[in-house]
C-alpha cells in the first residue's frame, strides 16, 4: 500500500516535470523559428568611377599642345631626336625636351584621352584616342597639329562588364567616389562586388596595351606600336594591323592578321617582327611590308613576356603578377639562327623582370623592385651582371647613344652609362609619392 | 593550421579547468564573504539567417546576493570562427532553488577565422587577399537556474547574439608601364542570432 503523501509527491514531481519540458520544447520550437525574423547583414564599400565625356568635337579640338602636367600615372615612352614622348595613361602624352639628359624639361602634354601607345616617324606622332588612330605632326613640339584621325581602328576598346558608354561621346576623366551598399545575407561576399569596378578593371586593363620602336625613333619593350619603314605596326590582344605611312600624315588600313591571342608586345629588327604573347613568343617576316608572314615561334608558360631581338638571339622577359598569371619570373635567351625554328640557349632566374633593351653586348633589364640590371652580354650563355641599381621599382628602359632612359614606378631616370663600370646617374623626373 | 587550433582549443580547456580549480579554492577557504566567486560554463547553440552553430563560453566573476558581474572568453562558430571576449552582468529573480534570470554580455569579437572560412570568403572575389577584424559583441537574455549540491547549479538560458567583423580585400592592379593602383574594398557583416544554451554554473 502507498502512501498518500507519497503518490502527491510523485504527482507533483511529475507535474514540473511535464511542465518543465512543455518549457522547453517552446523555448526550442521558438528558437527554431524566429531565425527567420533574423537577417545577416553584409555591407559592401568601394569606389565608383563616373566617367566625365566631352564631345568628338571638343575632343579634337583640343589634342594640341597644351600647356605641361604633372605626371600621375606614366605609361610608354618614345624617343625621338631630342625629345622624349611619355604616355600619361588613357590622358595624352608629355614632352619632355631632351636636349641635356642631365636636365630634361616638361615642355608641353598633348590631350589624347584614351591614349596608351605610341611611335613616331619623321615628324608624325601616331597615337591610339580609345579606339580611334590619330596622327599628329610634331615639327614644332609647342605647336603640334592633329593631320589626320582613323576612326575605329581600334575595335577592341570597348568597355564591357555592363558598362556602355555613350558613343557620341569620349571619355576624357574619371571621377571616383566611394560608396556603400547592403548585400544579400546568404553566402560571403558577391561576385558582382568587383564588377563595381569594372570600368576600373577595363580602364586598368586597357593601360596594359602599347608603346612604339622605329628607326625614326625609339620605343621601348613593351611597346604595341612599331613603325619599319613605310608600315605602321599595332599590336591587339589578337590581331596585327598593318597602316600604310607611304604618306606619314596620311595612315591607311592595308591589312589585318589574326595572329592569335593574349598578345603584348612588338619589337621590329631588320625584315621582323618578334611578337611577344602570352604564351609565347612569334616571329613574323615583313619583307612585303603589309602582309606580314608567321616564320616561327618559341612556347613558353603563361607570363608577361616582352621581346627584343639581334642578329643571333631573342630575348624574352617572364614575370609573374596580377595580370601574368603564376608564372615564374625569368629571362629567357633564344637561338633565332633559324628563325623557322628558335631554340632555348639559356634561361636566367630573375626577380620580376619587365622591360629590356641591349646596346651593343650591353643588355639592360628592368627588374621590378631589383631595379634595373645591366648584363654583359658578349657570350649570352654566360650573362655578366655588371650593375645592379637598385632603390626603384623599374618598368621599361631604352638605352641608346649611352643613355639609358628607365621608367620607374616613381619617375623617369636617365643613366650615363658611357663607362659601363661606373654607370652615372643623369637626371631624374619624379612623380607619384 | 589545424594543429594550430588544436592548441588553442586544449589552452582553451586547460583555462577552463584552472577557473574550476581557482573557483572551488576560494570556495572552500572562505565561505563567510558576501561576494562570492564564481563561474559559470556554457554551451550553445546559435541560430542564425544562415545556419546553425555551436558556441562554447566560460565565464568568471563575483556574485552578491542576486546579481552576477564577471567575464568571458568564449569560441563563437557561426560563419566564421570568432573569439568574443566580453563582460557579463546576471541578476536572478525569487529566493527557491530554482530561480530565473536575466543577462546581458557586451564585449569584443576577435577574429580567429579557419581555413575554410577565409576559402569561402575568395569564391567571392578577384582578390584572394583577406584582412579580417573583428568587432562588437553582444549577447542579452533570460535564464533559468536548477541550484544543485554546494552552490552548484545547472542553468539554460536563450537570448539574442550580435557579432561584427571587417574584411579588406586589397587588390592591386598593374598596367605594363606606369604607377600599379591598389583598389581597397570592405565588406562589414552583421550577424544576429538566436542563440539557447546549456551550462554549469559554481
Amino acid at each position: 500500500m502507498i502512501k498518500e503523501p507519497l503518490i502527491t509527491h510523485i504527482n507533483h514531481m511529475m507535474k514540473n516535470t511535464y511542465v518543465f519540458s512543455l518549457r522547453t520544447t517552446a523555448a526550442l520550437l521558438i528558437l527554431t523559428l524566429l531565425p527567420g525574423c533574423l537577417k545577416d547583414k553584409t555591407t559592401h564599400t568601394y569606389s565608383i568611377f563616373t566617367p566625365v565625356y566631352r564631345t568628338n568635337a571638343e575632343v579634337r579640338s583640343n589634342i594640341k599642345s597644351n600647356a605641361s602636367r604633372e605626371f600621375t600615372n606614366p605609361g610608354k615612352l618614345f624617343i625621338r631626336g631630342n625629345y622624349i614622348f611619355l604616355n600619361e595613361v588613357d590622358k595624352g602624352i608629355h614632352i619632355i625636351d631632351n636636349s641635356n639628359p642631365a636636365s630634361p624639361k616638361n615642355i608641353s602634354f598633348i590631350d589624347i584621352p584614351g591614349n596608351m601607345d605610341l611611335a613616331v616617324k619623321g615628324n608624325i606622332l601616331y597615337a591610339d584616342l580609345y579606339t580611334d588612330l590619330v596622327a599628329i605632326d610634331i615639327t614644332d613640339p609647342l605647336r603640334v597639329e592633329v593631320k589626320k584621325i582613323v576612326d575605329n581602328s581600334f575595335s577592341e576598346r570597348r568597355y564591357s562588364n555592363g558598362f556602355i558608354s555613350d558613343t557620341s561621346k569620349i571619355i576624357v576623366d574619371w571621377l571616383k567616389k566611394d560608396t556603400t551598399v547592403t548585400e544579400d545575407n546568404s553566402g560571403g561576399r558577391m561576385l558582382y562586388s568587383s564588377c563595381a569596378n569594372c570600368m576600373v578593371n577595363d580602364y586598368l586593363a586597357l593601360s596594359n596595351s602599347s608603346k612604339a620602336a622605329s628607326p625614326f625613333g625609339m620605343g621601348g619593350s613593351m611597346a604595341r606600336f612599331s613603325i619599319v619603314s613605310n608600315s605602321l605596326y599595332t599590336v591587339n590582344d589578337a590581331t596585327l594591323n598593318v597602316y600604310s605611312i607611304t604618306v606619314p600624315e596620311n595612315p591607311v588600313s592595308v591589312n589585318k592578321v589574326s595572329i592569335g591571342f593574349g598578345i603584348e608586345t612588338i619589337f621590329p629588327f631588320k625584315d621582323k617582327l618578334f611578337i611577344g604573347s602570352t604564351t609565347g613568343m612569334f616571329i613574323y617576316d615583313i619583307a612585303n611590308q603589309s602582309s606580314p608572314s608567321k616564320m616561327g615561334q618559341f612556347s613558353h608558360m603563361t607570363a608577361c613576356d616582352p621581346v627584343i631581338a639581334d642578329e643571333k638571339n631573342a630575348f624574352v622577359t617572364l614575370s609573374s603578377g596580377t595580370r601574368c598569371s603564376n608564372a615564374s619570373n625569368q629571362l629567357d635567351v633564344l637561338d633565332i639562327s633559324s628563325l623557322t625554328m628558335p631554340s632555348l640557349v639559356k634561361t636566367y632566374t630573375m626577380t620580376n623582370p619587365h622591360g629590356l633593351s641591349k646596346d651593343g653586348n650591353s643588355l639592360f633589364i628592368c627588374d621590378g623592385t631589383a631595379g634595373l640590371k645591366v648584363y654583359d652580354a658578349t657570350d649570352v650563355k654566360d650573362l655578366k651582371l655588371k650593375s645592379n641599381i637598385t632603390g626603384f621599382e623599374t618598368y621599361d628602359v631604352i638605352a641608346f647613344n649611352n643613355v639609358a632612359i628607365v621608367v620607374a614606378k616613381d619617375g623617369l631616370f636617365q643613366y650615363d652609362y658611357s663607362n659601363m663600370d661606373n654607370i652615372k646617374l643623369l637626371s631624374r623626373i619624379g612623380w607619384g609619392n | 593550421m589545424f594543429a594550430k587550433n588544436e592548441i588553442m582549443l586544449k589552452k582553451y580547456i586547460i583555462l577552463l579547468v584552472l577557473i574550476s580549480c581557482v573557483v572551488h579554492l576560494s570556495r572552500a577557504q572562505d565561505k563567510s564573504n558576501k561576494v562570492r566567486l564564481q563561474s559559470v560554463t556554457n554551451i550553445g547553440l546559435l541560430n542564425g539567417s544562415k545556419n546553425s552553430s555551436f558556441a562554447l563560453q566560460t565565464i568568471l566573476g563575483g556574485a552578491y546576493k542576486n546579481s552576477f558581474l564577471g567575464a568571458g572568453i568564449g569560441i563563437d562558430y557561426y560563419r566564421f570562427r570568432t573569439v568574443p571576449v566580453f563582460a557579463d552582468l546576471r541578476h536572478q529573480f525569487g529566493s527557491g532553488p530554482r530561480k530565473f534570470f536575466l543577462y546581458g554580455d557586451i564585449g569584443y569579437n576577435l577574429d580567429w577565422l579557419t581555413d575554410k572560412n577565409k576559402e569561402q570568403e575568395n569564391i567571392y572575389s578577384w582578390s584572394s587577399t583577406n584582412n579580417f577584424k573583428g568587432g562588437l559583441y553582444y549577447d542579452a537574455g533570460i535564464g533559468y537556474k536548477f541550484a544543485l549540491k554546494n552552490s552548484d547549479a545547472f542553468v539554460i538560458s536563450t537570448g539574442y547574439t550580435f557579432k561584427k567583423l571587417k574584411n579588406k580585400t586589397p587588390e592591386t592592379r598593374c598596367p605594363f608601364l606606369g604607377t600599379c593602383s591598389m583598389e581597397i574594398d570592405t565588406y562589414k557583416y552583421y550577424l544576429s542570432r538566436w542563440v539557447i544554451k546549456a551550462g554549469w554554473s559554481f
